[in-house]
């Protein structure tokens, strides 16, 4: 297990004060959405269970055909969804089952006692059918409501109020749209992009909502963000620009809120990923120089005061998944064997 | 009593004459049931065929075989013993395959990922890996950050598919083969896109099946058949769009190793157990007709439309 850790710089330093500043003057009730809570967060990589805390070591096994968005810990039990035989399990925090129920699906998405399913057929003029479901400890899965969308998700992200924020690009690569999916069954169409050459992310800031286009390849892009004030769609939402280092040249990864700030991976001219972190209240921006790739945002813990996500750069090192953490002293890095 | 013989010497030596210069062994061309009613069989082997993929395909073919003295539960012994002990492999992921190149095929073998289709079960499997499943890159839909992203035309056995590049970094046998001329972007991307229109059609205007009526081996799917449609058809389906036809119908191609193989000569060496050379002769034109009309992966593996990049080769 080796742990590297780089230092932010100077100007970085005094972003962070004043971020934690801000970050303080903040309920954690502001921050709803996709921010994930407290107990240390779980995830899955090559078949093995494993925790944020460090050293991260294997905690259990889980089926390799249990993809790492599929896998979400709730109190004290974990749920996944196993791809291969389509089922939904609830096991305990070291992956052995408790409970299976049968939930064929293409895809699934699971965050707290939330799941989305996409079926595997598409439809035509209608597209993939989801399905939105409430997980019940003791019952399982309780479907709520389902839709057909044109959509093959590119991210997507559970709110407080257990509905889902969905985007995605149609079939035809024309348009990357985003949807809001309730319970009640009700959907709220907000908006669409033209799709160039990317995936569109979010990142929820408390009732607030960014949107951008990750690159599919690091390449210049589009770098402008989409902020949508509440109620509002991506035709009203405001587009941003931050002053990003001149060798900015397009968003790339995943993005995540953490402690009142935004952080928005970014590609750069020498192939290295900066992190834009972002306080959207005072408009500070701070940079880390190189995060290793945002590929999927874990959480924060609150026994350590960090943020987790496993950092991971396709067309660096197709073989290395490694743990990052922020924390007040910066970011480091473990290595995953 | 001399007359008699002399029509028994006759009737001998009349029917030494008819004897199959091509006669199979004994117990290739006998039944336990003794002569069979052609009814009553093409029931039971439809019993078979529609238990291809399935757990119960064990019992029904153990029971083809004890009724008619055939031996599918030995040609398909690797496939049954998969379906039992399913599909989830341990083998780690193949990290280092590229998803790099637009319209990239991808094969893979080795696995009983797809034991619910029936390609598995009835391909040919004569080449190193034991390739049997396809697909075909859509580069514009692989996300380097979501390897979970649907990106590569196939179709599976519930219909239309897509699959990620996780899927295919879990199979156990995989290749990956660029097209070795210049790609005209627009034209690939009409092509995928003509493709994408199948993988839309609604239920009950397309099906997933190798032969028509999903499990009907009289009659094979052919790739010009907008209705059924098969992994490697729809690999295919893009590079016709393309201007490339890259069915090889390599001679290399061993029908004589493949699923298909066994089931049609259990059915042909029982319907026609009296004349061996009538079944082999059956045989031999299903296996020709078939080689044309179908597209498997290893005639797409010997296509020399395309150079391969990658190979694992791990069962």
């Amino acid at each position: 297990m080796r742990s590297t850790r780089r230092r932010p710089t100077a100007r970085a330093n005094s972003l962070l004060a004043v971020s934690l500043l801000v970050a303080s003057l903040l309920t954690a009730a502001s921050l709803a959405g996709c921010q994930r809570a407290a107990a240390t967060p779980l995830f899955a990589l090559a078949g093995s269970l494993r925790s944020c805390a460090e050293p991260s070591q294997p905690l259990g096994q889980l089926p390799a055909s249990v993809r790492q968005r599929a896998l979400t810990r709730a109190a004290d039990a974990l749920w996944y969804w196993n791809q291969a035989d389509g089922s939904l399990v609830r096991s305990d925090l070291t992956g052995l089952e408790q409970a299976r129920w049968p939930l064929p699906a293409g895809a699934a998405w699971l965050q707290g006692n939330s799941l989305l399913a996409r079926a595997e057929t598409f439809a035509d003029g209608q597209g993939f059918e989801f399905a939105l479901y409430r997980l019940e400890p003791a019952t399982g899965p309780r479907r709520l409501a389902e839709w057909y969308l044109d959509c093959f998700p590119s991210d997507l992200c559970f709110l407080a109020d257990g509905s889902v924020l969905l985007a995605g690009a149609d079939q035809a690569d024309r348009w990357q749209r985003l949807y809001r999916l309730s319970g009640d069954g009700r959907r709220q169409d907000l908006g669409h992009l033209p799709r160039q050459a990317g995936f569109v992310r979010l990142v929820p800031l408390g009732e607030r909502l960014l949107v951008f286009e990750s690159g599919s390849q690091k390449a210049k892009g589009d770098l402008t963000i989409h902020l949508l004030e509440p109620g509002q769609s991506l035709a009203e939402a405001a587009n941003l620009t931050l002053a990003l280092p001149a060798d900015a040249l397009c968003w790339y990864g995943y993005g995540f809120t953490w402690q009142a700030d935004a952080y928005l991976p970014f590609a750069r001219a020498d192939g290295s990923i900066g992190l834009a972190r972002w306080n959207p209240a005072t408009g500070q921006l701070g940079i880390l120089a190189d995060c290793g790739g945002v590929y999927l945002p874990l959480g924060a813990s609150s026994q350590d005061s960090a943020y987790y996500y496993l950092a991971f750069d396709y067309y660096q090192d197709p073989t290395r998944y490694r743990l990052a953490r922020i924390d007040a002293a910066g970011l480091g890095f473990q290595a995953l064997e | 009593m001399r007359k008699s013989l002399l029509v028994m010497a006759i009737a001998i030596a009349w029917l030494a004459s008819c004897a199959d210069p091509l006669a199979l062994p004994l117990n290739d061309v006998q039944t336990p049931a003794g002569p069979v009613d052609q009814a009553e069989l093409d029931a039971d082997f439809a019993d078979v065929l529609a238990a291809l993929g399935k757990p119960e395909a064990a019992i029904t073919m153990a029971a083809f075989d004890a009724k008619y003295g055939t031996s599918l539960s030995a040609d398909f012994a690797e496939q049954l013993a998969q379906s039992r002990f399913g599909g989830d492999s341990n083998y780690p992921p193949l990290t280092t395959m590229p998803f790099a190149v637009d319209g990239a095929v991808y094969l893979s073998g080795g696995s009983d990922d797809l034991a619910g289709s029936v390609i598995g079960w009835v391909a040919p499997k004569s080449l190193p890996g034991g390739f049997y499943h396809g697909a075909i890159l859509d580069q514009a839909k692989f996300d380097p950050n979501n390897l979970d992203a649907p990106a590569l035309q196939s179709a599976i056995a519930k219909g239309a598919g897509y699959e990620s590049a996780n899927d295919w970094m879990a199979k156990v046998n995989a290749a990956v083969l660029n097209p070795n001329f210049a790609v005209n972007a627009a034209r690939l991307n009409q092509a995928q896109a003509t493709v994408d229109y199948y993988c839309a059609l609604p239920a009950g205007q397309q099906a997933y099946g190798f032969f028509k009526n999903y499990v009907n081996i009289f009659n094979v799917v052919t790739k010009q058949d907008r209705y059924w449609w098969y992994c490697t058809k729809v690999v295919w389906e893009v590079y016709q769009h393309y201007g490339l036809d890259i069915d090889s119908n390599d001679h290399r191609v061993d029908f004589s190793s493949s699923g298909l193989y066994s089931l049609v000569s259990a059915y042909y060496k029982t319907l026609y157990f009296w004349s061996p050379s009538r079944a082999r002769a059956a045989i031999d034109s299903y296996i020709a007709e078939a080689r044309g009309k179908i597209v498997l992966a290893e005639e797409i593996l010997l296509s020399p439309h395309f150079t391969k990049v990658f190979e694992a080769i791990r069962k």
